[in-house]
């Protein structure tokens, strides 16, 4: 088919008219906004990260409240005595802790000595405070024996296979807590009572003690004259290794100064 | 943080995100309304469907609305428009190649119930015989001259080439043209 020049511009002339209408394009962008919001997903973060800085403020608060709680019931086992809730976190859990972050044999039996006389001193405080029960004494004993089975295997002995310290505490323990429930051990202890020479049966007390009676007169007025022998009875104990070297029953005789 | 901080931190972004659709919705509504009826013209010149026409060239549009609600920086608009026009016009194209007359006309398919007259079909036809009879190089630029009335910076910012060779095409084009006409 031929085409003139008249029928392209008639026809183009006519076809640049083509266009859409009012009501065409009215439909057209309800439509687009229509489709467009069905498939769009825009990806909204922002508002929901502020529910994440709230979730993570939770997140903190629950871990602050359970850093204190643990820290919390650490202190009060610390402070807890035979016979408490806690004494058992204490012996099993925080004292074990103790004795693990200890790496030479030396620290960790100095940390077991110590832990002995820490079950000693619970046995004063409860002394003390009247509270040393039969439950109470049972629960010292259970982890005083633990801790000494411990030290028979590790404490370092002398020549003589002695460790005085460790023989010393748990003879200290044993006279605190009832017979029954001792703690047995084959680590040697001296059970002999040495006597102390310096108590208030030693001589020179007893003479100071009489120059305290004179002394009294003294102050009274009272005119005893020269030269007189007073003879004054002290009744004394048994003792061995005196070193005035007296019997029990015996007198002591103190001459007097001149006046 | 206390809640009506948060409350108040939420209903900025809100009005930010309102006022950025709003600002979108702007720009885009202004494209529409500059460039819808040159895309539908377009589409009507390609398939000689005014059905067809109407459909791509909403498609087109949403397309470009995508991309600007998305935010997707378009730096050259009418290229961008013209682009995704001629892909679906050559993606229509493809998919009618595949199905014959026949077998549209088996699922129902009526060719004279199109909403195109015969008119239309008339001068659509004289245009695209006598462009289309021209070399590829001249086609878009006679066809932008002289039935869309562009002026050459609008051509060589929608071809993407330089003013002075479209001006040439434009030239060579035309004498190529008048040279096709009894």
């Amino acid at each position: 088919m031929k085409i003139t020049q008249e029928q392209f511009n008639k026809a183009q002339k006519t076809f640049s008219k083509k266009s859409l209408s009012d009501t065409q394009k009215h439909t057209m962008l309800s439509n687009i906004y229509t489709e467009s919001k069905v498939t769009i997903t825009k990806p909204v973060v922002s508002p929901l990260s502020s529910y994440f800085i709230f979730f993570r403020q939770k997140a903190f608060v629950a871990v602050a409240v359970m850093v204190l709680l643990v820290s919390g019931t650490s202190y009060a086992s610390a402070q807890s005595l035979p016979g408490d809730l806690l004494y058992g976190i204490k012996v099993n859990v925080i004292e074990p802790i103790g004795l693990a972050i200890r790496f030479s044999e030396e620290s960790k039996n100095e940390y077991k000595i110590s832990l002995l006389q820490k079950r000693i001193e619970e046995l004063e405080e409860l002394k003390q405070g009247g509270k040393l029960n039969e439950d109470s004494q049972k629960a010292s004993s259970e982890a005083t024996d633990k801790n000494v089975r411990d030290l028979e295997s590790s404490a370092i002995f002398d020549e003589h296979g002695e460790n005085v310290d460790v023989a010393e505490k748990i003879k200290v323990y044993n006279n605190l807590i009832d017979s029954e429930i001792k703690i047995e051990t084959n680590i040697k202890i001296n059970n002999e009572e040495k006597p102390d020479v310096n108590e208030d049966v030693g001589g020179e007390k007893i003479a100071n003690d009489l120059d305290s009676v004179l002394d009294g007169h003294e102050d009274s007025g009272l005119d005893l004259g020269g030269d007189i022998q007073v003879n004054k009875g002290i009744e004394i104990e048994n003792q061995d290794g005196l070193p005035l070297n007296m019997e029990g029953g015996s007198d002591i005789e103190a001459k007097i100064p001149e006046l | 943080m206390p809640f009506s901080k948060k409350m108040k931190i939420i209903k900025s972004w809100i009005m930010e995100d309102a006022r950025e659709e709003y600002n979108n919705r702007e720009n885009f509504e202004s494209l529409f309304q500059t460039y819808s009826d040159v895309i539908y013209r377009l589409c009507l010149y390609k398939t000689s469907n005014e059905s067809v026409a109407h459909d791509l060239t909403q498609e087109t549009f949403l397309r470009l609305w995508k991309s600007i609600s998305s935010n997707k920086e378009i730096t050259k608009p009418k290229q961008y428009i013209y682009q995704i026009a001629r892909n679906l016009i050559v993606d229509y194209y493809k998919m009618n190649k595949a199905v014959s007359l026949d077998e549209l006309q088996e699922e129902g398919f009526d060719p004279r119930s199109e909403e195109s007259s015969a008119e239309l079909v008339s001068e659509v036809s004289i245009l695209k015989e006598a462009i289309e009879s021209l070399d590829q190089e001249f086609r878009d630029v006679v066809y932008m001259r002289f039935v869309e009335g562009m002026k050459v910076k609008e051509i060589a910012e929608i071809l993407d080439i330089s003013e002075n060779l479209v001006s040439v095409r434009i030239s060579r084009g035309k004498n190529k043209l008048k040279e096709k006409f009894t």
